[in-house]
This record gives C-alpha cells, structure tokens and sequence, in this order.
C-alpha cells in the first residue's frame, strides 16, 4: 500500500512537490501529452483553449521568435522572445507589445514546437509558424524603432538643421559658441 | 526478479536530496523520502534486485537494520505497483545503451528510515499561462 500524501496547505511541502511535478509534465509534453494555453496575450497565434507542445531546449539553441515556456512563481508563463543576450531572454506577448517581461536560463522550461486549435496542428517546421514569427519580430523591431530610434534620430536632424541655420546666420548663435 | 526505472514512462528530478516522480502517461506524481531517493537512483542507474540493492545499501548505511531487504522489497512493490520499475527477467541482460549519470543524495548525518513512496494524486491538465 502506497501511503498518500495530504496537500500541506498552500505553502506546505506538498505545493513545492506539485510545482516540480508540474515542471516534469512540461518537459514530457513532447513526448505524451499536450498542454493547454490560457489568456488572450499571444493572440491571434495562441488562443484560450490551444494544446502546446513544449520539448526541452539548451538554452544555445534558442533563437529569436521562438515561444517558450518558463517557471515564473508558481506559472507557466508561455511568451516569444524578442531579444536574447548570454544571461537574459527579453520576451514578449504579440498582443500586449506594450509590457516587457524577461527570464533568465535557469527558469527556461521548453521551446513550444507544435500547437493543436480545433482538430488542426501547427508544427514549428510549417510555414505558417514561421510567418508569425516573421511578423511578430517584425511587430517587434518597428516598435522599438519609432520608440528608441527615430526619436534619437528627430534630435540629431534637429540639431544639424539649427547647426545649418546658425552658420548661415538665420538663427542666433549660442552664447557659448 | 531484478528491477530498472521505466525511463520512458517516469520523469523524475531530486530536489534538497529527495526524489519527485512523475509517470507521464496517467500525471500521477510522487515523493520520495531520503532513503527511497537513494536507493532510485541506484534503480536509474543500473538493473537491480533486493539483495545488491540491500548490499549496495548497507554498504552506505553501516547501521542500517536488519529489515532492511523486506523494507527495499516493500519499496520496490510499490514502485512496480505504480508502473514505475521495469522488470527485468533473469534472462534479461537489462543494460541499458547509455546509463544514465546519477548523482545519489548526500547521506551526512542520516539516520535509517524505510524507504518510503508518497502518492501525491494526479495532476490535472496544464495551463500555460501568457498572462
């Protein structure tokens, strides 16, 4: 007879051991089962209801556009990466562009490699995957262009053109100049 | 009967020296306590019965009492009743391509306990969250 184990309460030894049972379930997801997305963030490539496969990654193997799936607390938050450096993935949601959100190696879980919606898959290998990364690191760096670049690049312009201005005298000279 | 870990069936980590199992196929999950811990990594790192494991075992624990090959054949009953183990028949060489590297849990200072196997319940579909 196997003893049974009684829950602990919500911060008792029991909910640490249902955590990383929960983490063993997603890095068996390739091989036995599908795992479920919740929430409208990854809208429209994820949607309530969608089954996940999620394989174990190295974290060499992760490139930018990949969905992957991290411990956060006691989540599974699922997200795209956008930007990665040796020591941080920078992530993001394609249909919350507005809220950045980040992990780091050791929380890394699984790289998301097939979706089931209905009764149709998706794997990462077709082409309708790899257009929505396409798209979403598109989405991606054209934001991040009109939010950091083009405002460098407004001030820069704005002072060469009054440069321009106050060598052929329409405008005054700086004090200091 | 000699006895390895069904490694394509359970998922398993060690977490501050004790075991958590999961078997894929049905989400039951389980606990290990220190002894049992011990004596599955063993399992996970070669095929084994109740009397090396006992050997093995005594090796380690000195004083480890002299139940202890009825405790490992109660702990592996419960293993298999779970479709945790493999049998593996005597005929069996049951060696495995690439034995898998384990370490075994630190034993400082640890005191003899049967091994033990907690049965925790199942887990029920997984959310991902994006949110």
């Amino acid at each position: 007879m196997v003893n049974e184990a009684s829950d602990g309460g919500p911060e008792g030894p029991a909910k640490k051991t249902r955590l990383i049972a929960q983490e063993l379930l997603v890095k068996v997801s390739a091989k036995h089962r599908t795992l479920y997305f919740h929430g409208e963030s990854m809208r429209p490539f994820l949607v309530e209801g969608d089954e996940v496969v999620v394989e174990p990654v190295e974290w060499e193997q992760i490139r930018l556009g990949d969905i992957i799936t991290y411990r956060y607390l006691d989540r599974f938050p699922t997200r795209r990466v956008v930007r990665r450096t040796s020591e941080r993935l920078d992530l993001w949601c394609d249909n919350w562009p507005e809220r950045p959100f980040s992990t780091v190696p050791e929380d890394v879980l699984g790289r998301a490699i097939a979706r089931r919606r209905g009764e149709a898959w998706l794997t990462a290998g077709h082409r309708g995957w790899k257009m929505a990364r396409l798209r979403a690191l598109l989405r991606y760096h054209l934001r991040y262009a009109r939010r950091v670049l083009i405002p460098g690049a407004y001030w820069r312009a704005r002072g060469m053109v009054g440069g321009v201005l106050r060598a052929v005298g329409l405008r005054r000279r700086r004090a200091s100049e | 009967m000699r006895y390895r870990v069904s490694e394509e069936k359970v998922a398993w980590r060690i977490v501050d020296g004790e075991g958590v199992l999961l078997h894929a196929d049905t989400s039951a999950y389980f606990g290990l306590n220190r002894i049992g811990t011990l004596l599955w990594t063993e399992l996970a790192r070669r095929t084994t019965g109740v009397d090396d494991l006992a050997a093995w075992t005594r090796q380690r624990l000195p004083d480890a009492p002299a139940e202890l090959p009825r405790d490992i054949a109660t702990f592996l009953e419960q293993l298999k009743e779970h479709d945790l183990l493999d049998p593996v028949s005597e005929g069996e060489t049951g060696d495995r391509t690439a034995p898998r590297a384990v370490e075994a849990p630190a034993l400082d200072g640890f005191r003899y306990e049967p091994p033990q196997l907690l049965r925790f319940g199942e887990l029920e579909k997984l959310i991902l969250s994006g949110e």
